[in-house]
């Protein structure tokens, strides 16, 4: 058993490393080929898979319905951007603040002392973990009170608390420090795709060794069924709050990513939209399925991004008809989500993993299936 | 007398108007098996929901191995709406939740089973030993706890053995026949490593068979592993057939107390709950 789990962490990390080197390939080819909409469904698609799996950690494994996440997101994202801006860009970005309250990016910290380059690199990954950590902190505060609520009632209150992050950070009186309803740009990011890939891949092989480990399976016990986990001394207080924390941690680090891949931000955008669109993947990857929320966040930013594009130029309509218009795509869109939800009644995935598709097993009759 | 793990004394539990436990004192000594019956509705689950800490009760206290552990008197509105006794006797209010009574070493099944359904019959017992783990979450999912885990995993190896469920033990609780959903419920409650096991109706929707060999099952818990039993049955020939003592509850009061034979033989027994048989 022990040398079989040191094997899997292994194997993780290879495959985060093949899949990073994939996207050194992909990159170069998107590049000669002039596909830039590639790279953006695999940037955005990567980013979002974080969202989601983080998401999925506190809807799908410890059954608690928050909707908070884009609130999570825009701490991070705002989180990134104001410790990174360049000192020298700052009073740029905030032209009407004076350039800010905020006189050092970390980055540039760290390029003092490790070199332009690296220095660069650790400072943005430093910044990136104290963007989830202050997510991780504002989900403590929210969590106290809140999570002594259930089901759509916490739903709707994780809802509100998001909607007053956005507005306090849009507050006039902040604005020294979050630029206000102003737009916060010119931040150092990843160019590439692999740092994504890399930080992406790290964050979700955590959250999958944590939901494998005795608190995940307590947490799966809290979803199955909260007063048999309390009987059996599973403190629900706590692990409700430890899920949600570790949720709120890794949307931090999503939303700084997100930052990046943006590269401006605006808590303007940050809207419930936002969270309803990382739900779909977590709904149409399958509550409770970390794989399926990766595959479906690929598929959905694809889809949405790129794959129905053609159906919002009017030049490709055939004949008469004026059906292709700008914003079609998103109509054919829903359609495609509904099918999948109709069709896929507990998402692509199940509940089941990506391992569990390879190993055998003995398939069920259809008399069997029927009588479930 | 031996000294008691369990000991409830004047607990009343009132919802609103109505009293569902009236004034019960019991004690449950180590090494017991002690049974509490009575007719539907008398209040036996609240008791037991009561003593394990789901409900506060209006009134009363509940000592756990020579502790205090649960306390309370009528507050608020329910000053003025009490109507069972005693009411000046307690002053203090202590409420644990269920989980920190289960850590004290108390551990209870469920009268409509309450497994973990998405859960591998393996798994539903592993759970049950979280509340043992000393890991904080970031070794755990480092895994640097794997001592640990191994010793736990073979625990419920053990556990499984002892309750004849190794080999389902890949299997989705749920699939399981409901007298092994029982027997798993049992499993679980024990992977929590209690010193007073309270069982909720465990030979419910049993045949004469599964009783039987449930009775044998419990009887060996005691000699094996040293527990202290404390049940609610309908099943008479169990309950006759292991009890030490038995507690009648009939509306909310306690009624009779005794060995089997006492009980068997008890009038106000007989009227509220046994009955006589049609053929005497």
């Amino acid at each position: 058993m022990e040398t079989k789990r040191s094997k899997t962490i292994l194997w993780s990390l290879v495959l985060i490393a093949a899949f990073s080197a994939l996207s050194l390939g992909a990159e170069s080819i998107a590049e000669a080929t002039g596909q830039t909409l590639l790279m953006t469904v695999l940037k955005k698609g990567t980013v979002y898979a974080l969202l989601a799996v983080s998401m999925n950690l506190l809807n799908g494994f410890t059954g608690l319905f928050s909707l908070g996440q884009a609130g999570f997101m825009l701490i991070g994202a705002y989180a990134y951007a104001i410790l990174t801006i360049p000192v020298a860009k700052r009073a740029g970005v905030y032209q009407y603040y004076d350039g800010g309250i905020v006189q050092f990016s970390i980055p540039e910290t760290f390029s003092g002392v490790f070199g332009d380059l690296a220095g660069g690199v650790i400072g943005m990954v430093v910044t990136l973990v104290i963007c989830g950590l202050l997510a991780a902190f504002f989900g403590w505060l929210i969590g106290l009170p809140v999570l002594r609520l259930k089901s759509d009632y916490l739903a709707i209150a994780t809802l509100g608390f998001a909607e007053i992050i956005r507005t306090f950070i849009q507050y006039e009186s902040f604005a020294p420090l979050t630029n206000g309803s102003n737009t916060l740009r010119q931040y150092p990011t990843f160019k590439h795709l692999y740092p994504y890939v890399i930080i992406v891949g790290l964050c979700i092989l955590g959250i999958v060794l944590l939901v494998n480990s005795t608190y995940g399976r307590a947490f799966k016990a809290i979803r199955d069924d909260e007063i048999a986990a309390e009987a059996m001394g599973i403190n629900l207080a706590k692990h409700k709050m430890l899920s949600f924390i570790i949720s709120s941690f890794f949307a931090g680090v999503g939303g700084g990513l997100l930052a990046m891949y943006m590269s401006s931000v605006q808590a303007k955008g940050f809207t419930v939209a936002m969270t309803y669109e990382i739900l779909l993947m977590v709904v149409i990857g399958g509550i409770g399925s970390i794989s399926g929320s990766i595959i479906a966040s690929y598929l959905f930013i694809g889809c949405s991004e790129w794959w129905l594009r053609f159906l919002d130029d009017p030049s490709n309509n055939p004949g008469g008809l004026k059906l292709l218009a700008p914003g079609f795509r998103m109509v054919v869109f829903s359609v495609f989500i509904m099918i999948v939800v109709l069709f896929f009644r507990k998402g692509i995935m199940g509940e089941r993993e990506f391992p569990d598709l390879l190993r055998h097993r003995p398939k069920k009759t259809k008399k069997e299936a029927a009588g479930k | 007398m031996s000294e008691n793990v369990l000991k409830v004394e004047n607990v009343t539990m009132q919802f609103g108007g109505v009293v569902a436990v009236d004034n019960m004192s019991l004690e449950v000594d180590r090494g017991e098996i002690v049974a509490l019956i009575g007719p539907n509705g008398a209040g036996k689950t609240t008791a037991f929901n009561v003593v394990t800490g789901v409900y506060q009760p209006t009134n009363g206290a509940v000592w756990f191995r020579g502790e205090k552990i649960v306390e309370n008197h009528p507050q608020g509105k329910m000053k003025s709406q009490y109507k069972g006794q005693h009411a000046g006797d307690y002053s203090h209010t202590l409420a644990p939740t269920p989980d920190a009574i289960t850590k004290m070493g108390m551990a209870r099944t469920f009268q409509n089973i309450r497994l973990w359904k998405s859960q591998t019959v393996f798994d539903n017992v592993l759970i049950a030993k979280h509340c043992r783990t000393h890991t904080n979450f970031l070794s755990a999912a480092l895994r640097l706890n794997r001592k640990e885990e191994q010793a736990q995993r073979q625990h419920v190896e053990e556990l499984l053995e002892l309750v004849g469920l190794s080999d389902v033990k890949g299997e989705l609780a749920t699939s399981l026949p409901y007298g092994k959903q029982r027997r798993l419920e049992i499993a679980r409650a024990l992977a929590t490593e209690p010193q007073l096991l309270l069982l909720d109706e465990p030979a419910a929707g049993m045949n004469p068979q599964e009783t039987g060999e449930l009775t044998a099952f419990i009887g060996e818990l005691r000699s094996k592993l040293g527990l202290t039993v404390f049940l609610i049955e309908h099943h008479m020939d169990l309950v006759m057939d292991i009890s030490d003592r038995i507690y009648v509850l009939d509306f909310g009061k306690l009624i009779a107390e005794g060995t089997p034979a006492e009980i068997q033989n008890n009038q106000r027994v007989i009227d509220a709950y046994l009955g006589v048989a049609e053929d005497a």
